[in-house]
């Protein structure tokens, strides 16, 4: 527990400064539109503000299915993502296989499936699931891989001598060696997932961020439209920021790793 | 051209030609064998005739999405390379300006698509601008650490002959910098065609992704199969293009 109280101070502590500029920013455009320097894209701050304090359950009713959604596919990415990637790397002949597939689907437009995805799963937020599913597979996969293998072979050497076993080799040096890669693909694939989600809600959906901004954006208004860019923002940033926070706990000894493209 | 690169285009090309004459026959022997319906998939022959029935209606359209996104990527990479040259020359403005940077990359494309257009309205300029922005920064990242990659002893070679900050740069930092310019390609290209799309689909111009959109609504499953397959190959092209390039630099800076 303390450790986490510590790492939210030390976290806050970072967070100040980009939060003051932040501040003073909304401050300056606020003032800009006042004074009718802005053009019409640009509503005021209050004005964005004044659309969640009119219709609370405007954001309720559209951001906890995007948030679902997006969830759910990124947690059956994670799984099906960590166990290829597992499989991989232990199976040599299925390596070069998994990771092409793997590829082929993060180069393919996979927003261009949607429609076919729609006509076979029906317009429910299977589709959406799915999409964010696939949207956000790749950094988990290269997540995996790269990190079961980040042991270096002076270290399974040791291991070697020391007579371990397979499952003492795997629990004492690769999950911990490859926890800062996995971590690393985690916190990228967050906001894909929310992308995918929202994407699909543009192909068709009657609830969510996604259907909000079409119809904003439909409509011409504005201060919707910020809204629910806003609301994207802070899915994907909420996303990223969770677990960035738990890899800051769990893998205190190492982060920010760099992943292959 | 050599006779062995000669053998290798051969090699690759049938190579191409017999994975999509497998995948197309299985393609064809699942959907007769699991009798799937027609609407759900198309058989290959349908698609094909849909593709001769309609070849003008999808090449406007793909001519459409693919210049937005070379438009657009164009326009990112001599943005990102412009930006990076300043970066690797002046401490100070790179120190001053990564946050910026790095709000940039982490705005994720659907809330830049929907602001681009408010601004710029119902037209291919909005497609070009969501392809910049999302393409940037891959560039961008290339770039700087493409420009940082130069050999080490090389650089200290041309400092002892007194070369001078723009020497440096010409002879040494961007040859090795140019292999990272084709990996940002290879990472920015398919995101391009991909914001391409996505800005098509809300602003509902001309454009590929429109096409799938429409012909997906109006239950025209063989356009559908047509387009949405129009697309794959050109994101695969662009992808095989460029991680062809990123190989071929590789091999000669030796890496």
């Amino acid at each position: 527990m303390a450790s986490v109280l510590s790492t939210l101070h030390k976290a806050l502590r970072a967070t100040w400064r980009p939060f003051a500029t932040a501040i003073v920013l909304i401050g300056i455009i606020e003032a800009a539109k006042r004074a009718h320097l802005l053009p019409v894209f640009v509503p005021a701050p209050s004005e964005v503000l004044l659309e969640i304090w009119n219709g609370p359950r405007l954001v309720t009713a559209n951001l906890a299915p995007t948030a679902w959604k997006a969830a759910s596919g990124y947690f059956i990415a994670a799984i099906i993502a960590t166990a290829a990637g597992s499989l991989a790397v232990s199976l040599r002949a299925l390596y070069g296989t998994i990771y092409n597939v793997s590829v082929m689907i993060n180069s393919v437009p996979i927003i261009a499936t949607a429609p076919l995805l729609a006509l076979w799963l029906g317009t429910g937020p299977q589709v959406q699931i799915a999409i964010a599913a696939l949207a956000s597979q790749f950094p988990m996969l290269v997540g995996t891989m790269q990190g079961l293998q980040a042991a270096d072979s002076r270290q399974r050497e040791l291991m070697h001598v020391l007579s371990a076993s397979r499952s003492q080799t795997l629990r004492y040096l690769l999950i911990p060696s490859a926890l800062p890669y996995l971590f690393a693909g985690l916190k990228i694939a967050a906001p894909s997932a929310v992308l995918g989600a929202i994407t699909a809600e543009w192909a068709g959906a009657d609830r969510g961020v996604g259907a909000m901004m079409l119809y904003a954006l439909f409509s011409y208004d504005t201060p919707k439209v910020w809204l629910s860019v806003l609301l994207t923002c802070l899915l994907a940033g909420a996303g990223f920021g969770i677990w960035a926070l738990i890899e800051r706990v769990a893998v205190y000894w190492q982060h920010d790793v760099e992943l292959a493209d | 051209m050599s006779g062995e690169t000669l053998t290798f285009i051969v090699k690759r090309l049938t190579q191409i030609t017999v994975g999509v004459a497998v995948f197309v026959a299985a393609w064809h022997l699942t959907v007769i064998a699991l009798r799937i319906p027609k609407y759900l998939v198309p058989l290959p022959l349908d698609v094909a005739r849909a593709f001769q029935l309609h070849w003008p209606v999808i090449a406007s359209h793909a001519g459409f999405t693919v210049s937005a996104a070379a438009l657009g990527l164009t326009a990112s990479t001599l943005f990102a390379i412009a930006v990076a040259l300043s970066f690797s020359m002046n401490r100070g403005i790179a120190q001053a300006s990564l946050p910026v940077v790095l709000v940039f990359r982490s705005t994720p494309v659907a809330a830049v698509a929907p602001i681009m257009m408010l601004i710029f309205g119902r037209g291919i300029s909005t497609s070009m601008a969501v392809v910049t922005i999302v393409s940037f920064f891959p560039m961008l990242v290339n770039m700087m650490r493409g420009l940082e990659s130069a050999d080490r002893t090389a650089a200290e070679l041309l400092h002892v002959y007194g070369a001078s900050r723009w020497q440096q740069l010409r002879l040494i930092r961007i040859p090795f910098a140019l292999p990272y310019l084709f990996t940002g390609l290879r990472v920015a290209g398919s995101s391009a065609i991909l914001g391409a799309m996505l800005s098509e689909w809300i602003t509902g111009t001309k454009g590929l992704g429109n096409l799938i959109l429409d012909s997906g609504e109006m239950r025209e499953t063989d356009l559908l199969w047509a387009a949405v397959l129009t697309s794959v190959v050109i994101a695969l092209a662009v992808f095989w293009t460029t991680s062809a390039g990123e190989k071929r630099l590789l091999r000669w800076t030796n890496r």
